[in-house]
Parts: C-alpha cells; structure tokens; sequence
C-alpha cells in the first residue's frame, strides 16, 4: 500500500497508509476496536467502495498492479484478492457451490 | 447497489403511489391505452390492465423481501469477486426465490378476482376467445353479468363461475401462505 487515504464524506479514515505485505506470509494486524482495521482490509480490494460516501486516494499495488488504476475491472481484482469477513456469511447455495463462488 | 423502496425510482415511487388505488383507477387506465392505440376491448387489452393492475403489488413485496435480505450477503458475494448480476441471480434470487413465488401468487389472486379494472377493457362473450384481440369474460364479468339475467339457467352459472373463482383464489391464497411458511423458517 503506498499513501493510501480513505474518507468517508468529510472524516479521514486511513491516513497515508504505507505497507509491505509479504508474499506467503501470514501477516496479522492489531489495533483497539474502531481504529479502522475493517476499513483497510475493505480498501485493498475496494470493497469499499459500495459505499456511496467513501473516497480512496493512494495506492494498493498486487504482483506490480495498482488495483486502483482507472482501467482495472473490479470483479476481476476481487477476484484475485477476495476478503473473508470476521462474521462468517454462507451463501444459499451448496457447500460446494460455497467454496467455489466468485 | 440499491435496490430499495427508498431510492427514489420512477418504478418505486409508482409502485407505493398505486398500489392503494382502486381497481376502477387502472381500468380507466386501460381504456385510454385503448382508445391511444387503437385496442378494441380484447383479451390483450385485458391482460395489460391487469399487468399494470398487480404491477405495484408485486413489486412492493419484492421491495419488502429483498430489505430482509441482509447486507452481508451482498457484500461477501462482492468480496469474492462475483458481479453484480451474479449476486442478483445466484445469490439473492435463491435467497428470496419462494418469496419470489408468493409475490407472484399474490398477484395472481388479485388479478383473477378483479372486476372493475377488466370492465372497460376484455369486454363480455360467453364463447372462448379465437384469439388474443378478441373479447373475453373474465368470471368476475361473468358472474356480474350473468346474475342479472332473468333466465334461471343463466343465474345459475353465475354461481357456478362464483364457485370456481372462489376454489381458485383458496387454492392460490393457501399456497401462498405455504410459500409464506416456508420462506420464514428459511430465514
């Protein structure tokens, strides 16, 4: 991540965020409840941006790829970087069909 | 995504406005769509009365059930990179799908039992229809028609067009709430 910068309207989130994040690593990160965790895992594959208010600025760079370039395909990023939430959520469908959504 | 009551559609908006409206309202509706196009009262002209008649029923409680659906869902779908599209027919519509059907059903059942709104528009026979610009007797027609003639025999089918609608309207009704039943243990 290089200068990553999330607002949500007037409120600045994420303030020039800059990490490296291993390849095949098992990175784990730990800040007090509201400090914006959520927020960052949700900007790296801008799941973020379903919401309407929310502006992101900066970079998340993947294997040399800036996710937030203005040609990416979103579905297709996401598809590469998906994002498991702290809640688990089954889709209605098979197990099978689960595992292998998206 | 938004599809909510709340988004300030054209469709939205229409659907809260009418669904109240009375039945006498569309039919007028339908008259004018006639007279517009050239439509003599038809089976056709009928059928776009009673489309626009259960329009706003079914799209209110589509409305209603896809706000049951919670937000997580569309969101873990998107996290793992599925479309728009995808989401909607693979995930909400299995989510939603025997509400789908109630819906449906719910507007069936009111269309089949109105009579003010098909007055203006079907017109009266009491042969089947040849085709779909030709006039036809829905059994509301039928049986409001048919009761205030002096011949006995004619009254008679009157009832039993009364009978019939009654038996279809149980059956869709009660499948409905089935269907009802079924989609809250669901959820």
């Amino acid at each position: 991540m290089r200068n990553l910068n999330v607002h949500f309207d007037s409120y600045h989130v994420l303030k020039n965020i800059n990490v490296d994040i291993p390849d095949g690593a098992i990175t784990a990160m730990h800040r007090p409840f509201g400090c914006g965790k959520t927020t960052l895992l949700k900007s790296l594959n801008r799941l973020i941006e379903s919401n309407r208010e929310v502006k992101v600025t900066g970079e998340v760079l993947v294997d040399g790829e800036n996710f937030y370039a203005p040609d990416v395909e979103v579905t297709q990023i996401r598809k590469k970087l998906g994002l498991l939430s702290q809640r688990p959520t089954t889709l209605p469908m098979s197990i099978y069909g689960n595992m292998t959504f998206g | 995504m938004r599809i909510r009551s709340h988004d300030g559609s054209a469709l939205s908006g229409y659907s809260w406005i009418s669904c109240g409206d009375s039945s006498i309202v569309f039919g007028a509706f339908g008259f004018i769509v006639m007279t517009t196009f050239g439509l003599k009262v038809s089976l056709l002209a009928g059928m776009i009365t009673l489309a626009v008649l259960i329009l706003p029923v079914i799209t209110r409680a589509l409305d209603e059930l896809v706000q049951t659906v919670p937000h997580e869902l569309m969101e873990a779908s998107f996290s793992l990179g599925a479309t728009k599209w995808e989401y909607v027919f693979k995930v909400l519509l299995q989510k939603i799908f025997p509400g789908v059907v109630m819906a449906t059903l719910l507007g069936f059942g009111r269309a089949i039992g109105d009579a003010a709104s098909v007055m203006f528009t079907t017109g009266f026979t009491d042969n089947l229809p040849a085709g779909i610009t030709k006039p036809v007797a829905t059994l509301p027609l039928a049986i409001f028609f048919q009761l205030s003639s002096p011949i006995p025999e004619v009254r008679e089918r009157a009832y039993a067009a009364a009978v019939i609608l009654t038996i279809i309207i149980l059956i869709v009704s009660y499948s409905a709430r089935l269907l009802n039943r079924r989609f809250a243990q669901h959820n």
